[in-house]
C-alpha cells in the first residue's frame, strides 16, 4: 500500500473569451443560461459533486484567456477559483500563457499583473517573484512545485513566436532547487510551453514554439529528481518519458484549437502520486484518470478517444519483462478469465504505464501471450484468454 | 483517420482556384445565378442541372440563360431523381485521366437527393487520389414560411448516406430544425428514439429565420432535455460540424445515430459529411409528398463555401 | 461501458425498448396480460404502440425478471416455466432494409439473403444477452469458470466464429457485431463494382439458420448448467419473445406465425405485435395461413380493453402504477385518488354555477334537488328534444324523478352521460357554448379510461400532471382542480392526435386527393359530437362505426394504420386473429384518448356505417380536388 499520496488536478488552455462569435472555444464569459452540459465549468462542478473528487492541488498551466481578452482573462480566473474551491484544493497554482500576455500591445504583462491577487499564486512573495524572475519554487507540506513563466519572452508579436528558457534563469533556478535536493517530497514542474519537441499532427505547420533551452531545463529537473513536469499550449494531451522522467502535456479544458480537425476532445486530469519506500529507495508513482468534455453530454470518463482514461507514469523497466510475468502468473491460475483488480494485486506495476507502454504492453500480451483486456486496458475489468 | 477534411474558404480563394468541374443547378430561385455572376470562376468543364418542372416560373428562364451565355451545359432532372446526375458523373470520371481534381458544386439552388448523389459519385471514385470539393451556398432573404402544414409522407435514408445495422442498440435522433410549421414533429415518436437531440441556427445567420425555427417548433423544443438542443451558427460551418461531429462521436458507443436534416442546406451537407467520416451515422430524407407553393428565393449577397478534401484510405 | 447502464429517462416520455432489462424491473407493475405471457404456451401478445408490450416482453427474460424485487416476483422467478430471448426490432432496420431492397432491385435473392443474415445475427446477439444475464446467478469460480469456458467454445464452434477469439461472451457479440461491418463492405461492392451475388465470397453465416444455430446453443448451455440449484432443471425450456413483429421483415413475420405450430418442445414463441397481423406473402403474392390452432397451438394476448373485466384490471394496475409512479417522483406514497379524487356531477357543475348546485350537496344521484335532477330540469328548458324525450318515458321535465327503479336503471342512469354533454355544452336556442376546455374529464376512474389501457399515456398524463401535484406540511397532498386535470386530459388527447397526425404513414391519396388520418379522426369525432350533443335528443346515439363495403380500399390502408397507433380501437375481439383482409364488418371506436379533443363522453353507444360518417367529408374533398383541377386547367 502507498504510504502517502497527493492529488492534483490539471485544467490547461481554457482559452476563455467575452466574443461571442470567437467559436474556437467553448469558454466564454457569458454562459450563465447556457445549459449545465454545455457550460464545461458547470458540467465540472457537477460531476465533482457527483464522485465526490477532491484534489490537494490545483494547476492551470496556461492560455486561460484568448489572445488577451481581457474580460475572457477575468471570467477565466473566477471559473478556474470555482472549481478549486469545488474541489475543496488547498492550492491554485497557476502559470502564463502566450495568450494571457499581451504581446501586441507594449506593456505585455500588465493585464496578468493585475487582474487578481490570487494570480498566478496566492501569497505575493511568489507572485512577486514570478513577474521578476519569471519562476518560483514553492516548497509546500507534501510537495515542492517548480512554476515557470516560459512566455516571459513575448513582449512583442515577433518574439511571441517563440519561448525561451535563458541560462540564467535555469542558474537562479537551481540556487533554489540546490535547497530541496534532498527532499523527499513529491516535485512537480509547470510551465506552458512544451519543453521537448512536439510536432503537430498535421503537416502544414511545424513544432516552432519548443522551449528553446528546454532540454537543459529537463536536465535540471532530472538532476533534482522531479517527479513530474506538467505542460499546457499543445492542446492534444500527451505523456511521455525524457530519461525517467515523465512529461504530460494536459491537453486543453475548453479550446477547439486543434482538436476539431483530429477529432480529440477537451481533457480534465488528476494526477494521483503515491510513494513507497522498499529497502532504502522511494518509488514514486502516480496514475492519471482523465474526463473527455462532449457538448451535450458534459464530462465523462469511459472510453479511450482523446487519451487513456486511466493511464500512470513510474513504471520504467521493461515492458516485455512485465507482459512475460503477467502472463506467467495468469497461465498458473488455470482459468480462462482472472479480474483485472487481482492481476493489479499481483503486479502493481501495470498501473504505472504511460499511454505508449500501455499499448506496448497490451500487444505483448495479445500477440505473444494471446490475452486480451476487457473491455479495454484503460478500464479493464478482467484478462481473458485467447482461443486460436 | 477521417475520409473528408473541411475548411471554410472566401470567394476569393474560389477566384484563384482552377476547377476541373462545376456543377451548378437552374431551377426558378433568383439566387441560382448569383454565384457565377458575382464571382469569375475558371474552370475546364461546367454543366447545370435544370429541373424538368416550373420551366417558366419567376427566373427560371433567366438563370437558364445566364448559365448558357457563361458556357454551361445542362442536363434535365426531376427534384426526387439523380439518375441522370450520376451517369453523367460516371461519364466524367471515366474520361478523366487526372489523380487530384478539384469540382465546385452550388448546391444553393439544389434538392438534398441532387447534392447527396453528387458528394457520393464522387467520393465512390477510386481511382482518383485525392479530391477538393468546393461546396458553395448562395444565402437568401428571408421568405416566410407556408402558413399551411404540410405532412412529412417520405421518412427513409439518403442514399449512400446510411449503413445497415441489427436493433440491438437504440436509436439516437439528431434532428436540424428548419422553419416550417411542425416539420420535426412526430419523428421522436416515430423512430421510437431513446434520446433526441435538436439543432437550430442561432441569431448570427438570420435573425426572423431563428426565431420562425423556434416558433415553429415549440412542442419538440419544450419536449428536448435542453442539454441536447445546441445552437449553431450556420456562417460557422466548421465549428458546426465539430458540434455534429463531436456529438456522432459521442452516440456510436450506445446508439445508432440518425442525422435528419429538416433546415437549412448547408447542415444537410455537413450531416452527409459527419456520415461518411463514421459509417456508422446515418443521414435521414425528412420531406413533404407533395411539394409546397414555389417561393423565389433572392440572395443577399452573402456566400458560404466549404472546401472538403476527400481522401481514399490507401 | 454496457449498453444497458448509464440510461436515462426522457423529458416527458416514457418508452421500454430501450430501458435496460433492470429499469423495466425496477419500475414494473404486474397486469394481467404478464401472467398470461408467464405460461408455458406460444402467444401472439398484441396491442396498440405504447400499450406496454415491450415492457411485458422484457419482463419474461431473465435480465428483468430476477431483477424485480416484490412479493409476487420470488413466487414467479421459482415457478417461470422458460428463459426468455428478447429480441428487438425498430423502424430504424426496417428501412434500412427496405431501402437495401429498393437499392438492389430486382435481385431479390441478395437482398433476403442479407436480410436473413441481419435477422439471424440480431437473434444470436441477442440470445448471447440472455446467457449473460442467466450467468449473472451463478458466482463464476473453480469448476464453473471451466464450465462456462466450455459452453464459449461450444458458442464458437456451433456458430462458426472466426478465431483468434477471447473467451467471453462479449467478445462472440463483437465478432457478431463484425458481420454487420463485413455485410456493408459487400453491399457496397455490390453497388459499386456492379457485380452479382454469385460472384462474391460469402462466408458461411449467409447459409445459416437462426433455429438451428439457437439449438446448439441452448442445448449446449443446458448441458453445462442444468445441475445447478438456481436452475430449475424441470422447466429447461426457451421463449423466443420477437417484439413489434409489425416491422420485422415479411418473411421473418410469415415464418414465425408457421412456427406457432409447436416446432420443438424446448423453443416456445412469444410474439409482440400491433392489433392487425399481416399476412400477405407478397413474394408468392397471397394470403398465408397460419396452420397453428388458436388455443392449441398459440394463446392470443390482447393489451387493449374489450370487456367490463379488462376495464376493471386496468383501474386496479392503474391504482398500482400511477401510486408507483408519484412515489418514485416525490419519495412519497399516496393513493391517486388523493391526487385525482373522485369524478361526480355535482362537483362539476358546482366550481361555476356554485349557486344553482348549492342544494345538490349531499343527495343522492336520482333524487330530487340532485346534481344530476337540475342538470335535467334546466337542460328540459333550453333542449326541447329533451323535454319530450322526457315526456315520452313518462317524466315530468321541471321534476325529473322517477319512483320506478325500472326506468331509474333503463333510462336515468343509461341518459346520465348525454345528458351532461348536453347540458354542458348547450346554450338556449341550440346555440353551443365555446368551451376550450371541458371540464369533465377529470377524477377516477375517468383518468384512467381516457388512457384506454395504454401505459403510456398514462404516464405522459401523470407527468403533466406532476406540476400541479403539492405536498402539504401534513404529508398530504391537494386534489388537483378540475379544471388543471381537464385541462392536462386536453393536453395529451390533442398532442396524441398530433402524433397520429403527423407519421408519414397517416396519408394517403384517394381520387387525387391527399388524406391525412387527423382529417378523417375529426371527421369522426365531429359527427359523434353532433349525434351526441346538437342533435335531437336520443338515449341510443352513436359512437362505433363499422367499416362497411362502401368505404374505399385506399381508405382502409389509413385505418389500419391508425389501429396499429392506437387512434381507433377493434371492439370485440374474441373472434381470433385480426388480418389484414378481415377489417370489413368490424366494429371499431375511436380510442378514448382522443375523446377529450372531440368532446365525447367515455362510452360506447351504437354503430353505424363508417361510409355514411365520411360521405360528406369525401364529397367535400372531392369537390375542392375538383375546383383545383378546374382552376389549374383555366391556368393552361
Amino acid at each position: 500500500m502507498p504510504e502517502q499520496i497527493i492529488r492534483i488536478a490539471v485544467m490547461s488552455d481554457l482559452h476563455c473569451t467575452h466574443e461571442k462569435n470567437d467559436k474556437s472555444t467553448y469558454l466564454h464569459s457569458d454562459l450563465c443560461d447556457t445549459p449545465i452540459n454545455q457550460n464545461p465549468i458547470e458540467s465540472l462542478k457537477q460531476l465533482i459533486e457527483k464522485e465526490e473528487l477532491s484534489t490537494d492541488i490545483l494547476l492551470c498551466p496556461g492560455d486561460i484567456t484568448d489572445r488577451i481578452n481581457k474580460q475572457g482573462f477575468v471570467s477565466g480566473w473566477q471559473y478556474i477559483l470555482s472549481i478549486k474551491n469545488a474541489l475543496k484544493s488547498k492550492n491554485l497554482i497557476a502559470t502564463v500563457g502566450n495568450h494571457d500576455l499581451d504581446s501586441r500591445g507594449g506593456n505585455y504583462n500588465k493585464i496578468g499583473k493585475n487582474l487578481n491577487k490570487d494570480y498566478p499564486y496566492n501569497i505575493d512573495e511568489f507572485k512577486e517573484k514570478f513577474w521578476s524572475q519569471n519562476f518560483f519554487v514553492l516548497d509546500l507540506d507534501e510537495i515542492i512545485v517548480l512554476v515557470f513563466n516560459s512566455s516571459f519572452t513575448h513582449t512583442t508579436k515577433e518574439k511571441a513566436e517563440q519561448s525561451i528558457i535563458t541560462t540564467e534563469i535555469l542558474e537562479a533556478i537551481e540556487i533554489e532547487l540546490t535547497k530541496t535536493k534532498d527532499s523527499e517530497k513529491f516535485k512537480v514542474a509547470m510551465c506552458h510551453h512544451h519543453p521537448i519537441k512536439f510536432s503537430n499532427m498535421d503537416e502544414l505547420y511545424k513544432d516552432g514554439d519548443v522551449l528553446e533551452k528546454g532540454d537543459h531545463f529537463l536536465d535540471l529537473l532530472e538532476k533534482y529528481n522531479f517527479h513530474l513536469i506538467v505542460h499546457g499550449h499543445k492542446h492534444i494531451p500527451n505523456l511521455i518519458y525524457r530519461n525517467s522522467l515523465p512529461i504530460f502535456c494536459a491537453g486543453s479544458f475548453s479550446s477547439l484549437a486543434n482538436l476539431h480537425y483530429w477529432d480529440k476532445k477537451n481533457t480534465f486530469h488528476i494526477i494521483e502520486f503515491s510513494k513507497i519506500h522498499k529497502k532504502s529507495i522511494i518509488y514514486v508513482n502516480g496514475i492519471i484518470k482523465t474526463w473527455e468534455y462532449s457538448y451535450t453530454k458534459g464530462w465523462t470518463r469511459n472510453q479511450k478517444n482523446v487519451f487513456p482514461c486511466l493511464t500512470g507514469f513510474g513504471y520504467t523497466g521493461s515492458i516485455d519483462l512485465l507482459a512475460e510475468d503477467c502472463a506467467n502468473w495468469f497461465y498458473e491460475q488455470n482459468m480462462h478469465m482472472v479480474n483485472f483488480t487481482e492481476l493489479l494485486k499481483f503486479k502493481p506495476d501495470v498501473q504505472y504505464l504511460i499511454p505508449t507502454y500501455q499499448e506496448k504492453f497490451v500487444n505483448f500480451m495479445r500477440e505473444k501471450y494471446k490475452l486480451q483486456f476487457h473491455p479495454t486496458f484503460d478500464n479493464a475489468q478482467q484478462i481473458i484468454r485467447i482461443e486460436i | 483517420m477521417k475520409s473528408i477534411f473541411t475548411q471554410q474558404i472566401s470567394e476569393k480563394d474560389l477566384k484563384d482556384t482552377h476547377f476541373d468541374l462545376i456543377i451548378s443547378a437552374s431551377g426558378y430561385e433568383t439566387r441560382a445565378r448569383f454565384l457565377i455572376e458575382k464571382v469569375e470562376l475558371n474552370s475546364s468543364y461546367k454543366f447545370f442541372i435544370g429541373f424538368n418542372n416550373n420551366l417558366d416560373l419567376f427566373d427560371r428562364e433567366l438563370n437558364d440563360k445566364t448559365f448558357i451565355n457563361q458556357g454551361y451545359t445542362s442536363i434535365m432532372e426531376d427534384g426526387n431523381n439523380s439518375s441522370k446526375i450520376e451517369c453523367f458523373l460516371e461519364d466524367f470520371f471515366f474520361t478523366n485521366k487526372q489523380e487530384k481534381l478539384n469540382i465546385l458544386v452550388d448546391y444553393s439552388s439544389m434538392t438534398r437527393i441532387w447534392y447527396a448523389s453528387i458528394l457520393n459519385s464522387i467520393r465512390k471514385v477510386k481511382k482518383l487520389k485525392s479530391v477538393h470539393i468546393f461546396f458553395s451556398y448562395s444565402v437568401s432573404e428571408f421568405a416566410s414560411p407556408p402558413e399551411k402544414h404540410i405532412f412529412s409522407e417520405h421518412v427513409e435514408p439518403v442514399e449512400g448516406f446510411y449503413s445497415l445495422s441489427v436493433p440491438q442498440k437504440p436509436t439516437a435522433l439528431i434532428i436540424g430544425l428548419g422553419y416550417e410549421k411542425k416539420r420535426a414533429f412526430g419523428l421522436k415518436e416515430y423512430f421510437n428514439a431513446d434520446r433526441t437531440f435538436l439543432f437550430h441556427t442561432d441569431n448570427s445567420f438570420n435573425k426572423e429565420y431563428a426565431i420562425k425555427v423556434i416558433e415553429n417548433n415549440k412542442e419538440l423544443i419544450s419536449e428536448i432535455d435542453p442539454n441536447n438542443i445546441v445552437k449553431y451558427p450556420l456562417m460557422d460551418l466548421v465549428y458546426t460540424e465539430t458540434l455534429l461531429r463531436n456529438l456522432c462521436l459521442d452516440l456510436m458507443v450506445d446508439f445508432r445515430a440518425i442525422i435528419a436534416p429538416c433546415g437549412p442546406k448547408p447542415f444537410t451537407l455537413l450531416s452527409m459529411i459527419t456520415s461518411i467520416n463514421y459509417e456508422a451515422i446515418d443521414v435521414w430524407r425528412i420531406s413533404a409528398g407533395k411539394s409546397a407553393n414555389p417561393v423565389n428565393r433572392e440572395p443577399t449577397g452573402d456566400i458560404v463555401i466549404l472546401k472538403a478534401e476527400i481522401n481514399h484510405p490507401k | 461501458m454496457k449498453e444497458e447502464e448509464n440510461i436515462i429517462i426522457q423529458y416527458n416520455t416514457y418508452n421500454a425498448r430501450y430501458l435496460s432489462f433492470e429499469e423495466v424491473a425496477e419500475s414494473f407493475i404486474p397486469n394481467q396480460e404478464f401472467y398470461k405471457l408467464l405460461k408455458n404456451d406460444n402467444s401472439l401478445l398484441m396491442g396498440p404502440r405504447g400499450s406496454g408490450k415491450t415492457t411485458l416482453m422484457k419482463m419474461i427474460t431473465p435480465g428483468a425478471i430476477y431483477n424485480w424485487n416484490s412479493t409476487e416476483a420470488k413466487e414467479i422467478h421459482k415457478e417461470i416455466p422458460f428463459f426468455g430471448i428478447y429480441i428487438p426490432s425498430d423502424i430504424q432496420w426496417m428501412k434500412q432494409i427496405q431501402s437495401l431492397e429498393k437499392k438492389l432491385g430486382d435481385n431479390k435473392d441478395i437482398s433476403k439473403s442479407i436480410s436473413r443474415m441481419l435477422v439471424n445475427t440480431n437473434i444470436l446477439i441477442s440470445a448471447c444477452k440472455t446467457f449473460t444475464h442467466l450467468l449473472l446467478k451463478i458466482p463464476i469460480e473453480g469448476k464453473l469458470l471451466s464450465k462456462l469456458e466450455s459452453f464459449i467454445k461450444d458458442l464458437i464452434k456451433f456458430w462458426n466464429i472466426p478465431k483468434p477469439i477471447p473467451l467471453s461472451i462479449d467478445a462472440i457479440v463483437d465478432s457478431l457485431h463484425l458481420r454487420i461491418k463485413e455485410v456493408n463492405t459487400t453491399v457496397n461492392k455490390i453497388v459499386s463494382e456492379n457485380l452479382h451475388f454469385n460472384q462474391i465470397e460469402k462466408p458461411n453465416y449467409f447459409y445459416e439458420e437462426f433455429f438451428d444455430l439457437l439449438v446448439l446453443a441452448c442445448n449446449s448451455f443446458e448441458n453445462h448448467f442444468k445441475d445447478l440449484n438456481v436452475f430449475n432443471s424441470n422447466y429447461f425450456r426457451w421463449a423466443l419473445c420477437f417484439d413489434e413483429l409489425e416491422i420485422a421483415p415479411e418473411w421473418l413475420q410469415l415464418e414465425l406465425l408457421g412456427f406457432l405450430r409447436s416446432r420443438n418442445q424446448k423453443f416456445l414463441f412469444k410474439l409482440a405485435t400491433t392489433p392487425l397481423v399481416s399476412l400477405y406473402d407478397s413474394t408468392n403474392k397471397k394470403y398465408f395461413k397460419i396452420d397453428a390452432q388458436l388455443d392449441n397451438d398459440y394463446k392470443i394476448i390482447r393489451t387493449w380493453l374489450s370487456s367490463r373485466t379488462d376495464e376493471k384490471n386496468w383501474e386496479s394496475f392503474c391504482n398500482n402504477f400511477v401510486s408507483s409512479l408519484i412515489a418514485k417522483k416525490f419519495n412519497f406514497k399516496i393513493h391517486p385518488l388523493e391526487v385525482f379524487g373522485h369524478y361526480n356531477d355535482e362537483k362539476t357543475f358546482y366550481e361555476n354555477e356554485h349557486s344553482k348546485f348549492q342544494k345538490a350537496k349531499s343527495k343522492s344521484v336520482y333524487e330530487k334537488y340532485s346534481a344530476f335532477w337540475i342538470i335535467m330540469r334546466e337542460l328540459a328548458i333550453k333542449d326541447n328534444s329533451f323535454n319530450k324525450f322526457l315526456l315520452s318515458k313518462g317524466i315530468r321535465p321541471e321534476n325529473p324523478i322517477t319512483k320506478q327503479k325500472a326506468i331509474e336503471d333503463s333510462v336515468l342512469r343509461k341518459i346520465k352521460p348525454i345528458v351532461i354533454f348536453r347540458y354542458y355544452f348547450k346554450k338556449p336556442e341550440e346555440k353551443l357554448r365555446s368551451r376550450k376546455i371541458t371540464a369533465l374529464y377529470y377524477g377516477l376512474p375517468n383518468i384512467y379510461h381516457i388512457c384506454d389501457g395504454n401505459p403510456r399515456t398514462i404516464i405522459n398524463l401523470v407527468t403533466e400532471i406532476y406540476p400541479y401535484i403539492k405536498i402539504k406540511n401534513d404529508c398530504k397532498v391537494n386534489e388537483v382542480s378540475i379544471s388543471n386535470q381537464a385541462r392536462v386530459a386536453q393536453f395529451v388527447s390533442e398532442t396524441n392526435f398530433e402524433i397520429f397526425s403527423n407519421h408519414p404513414d397517416a396519408n394517403i391519396v384517394l381520387n387525387n386527393t391527399r388524406i391525412n388520418l387527423g382529417e378523417v379522426l375529426t371527421h369522426i369525432g365531429k359527427y359523434f359530437f353532433n349525434k351526441i350533443v346538437t342533435n335531437p335528443f336520443t338515449m341510443d346515439p352513436l359512437s362505433v362505426f363499422i367499416i362497411d363495403e362502401k368505404v374505399d380500399a385506399q381508405l382502409i390502408v389509413l385505418l389500419k394504420f391508425a389501429l396499429n397507433v392506437g387512434a381507433i380501437l377493434h371492439l370485440e375481439p374474441q373472434e381470433g386473429l385480426l388480418n389484414e383482409q378481415e377489417l370489413r364488418n368490424k366494429k371499431f371506436r375511436l380510442s378514448y384518448i382522443l375523446h377529450p379533443l372531440f368532446k365525447l363522453p367515455i362510452r360506447e353507444y351504437h354503430t353505424i356505417n363508417l361510409s355514411t360518417i365520411l360521405m360528406d367529408f369525401l364529397i367535400q374533398k372531392n369537390n375542392i380536388q375538383k375546383s383545383k383541377d378546374q382552376f389549374s386547367l383555366f391556368n393552361k
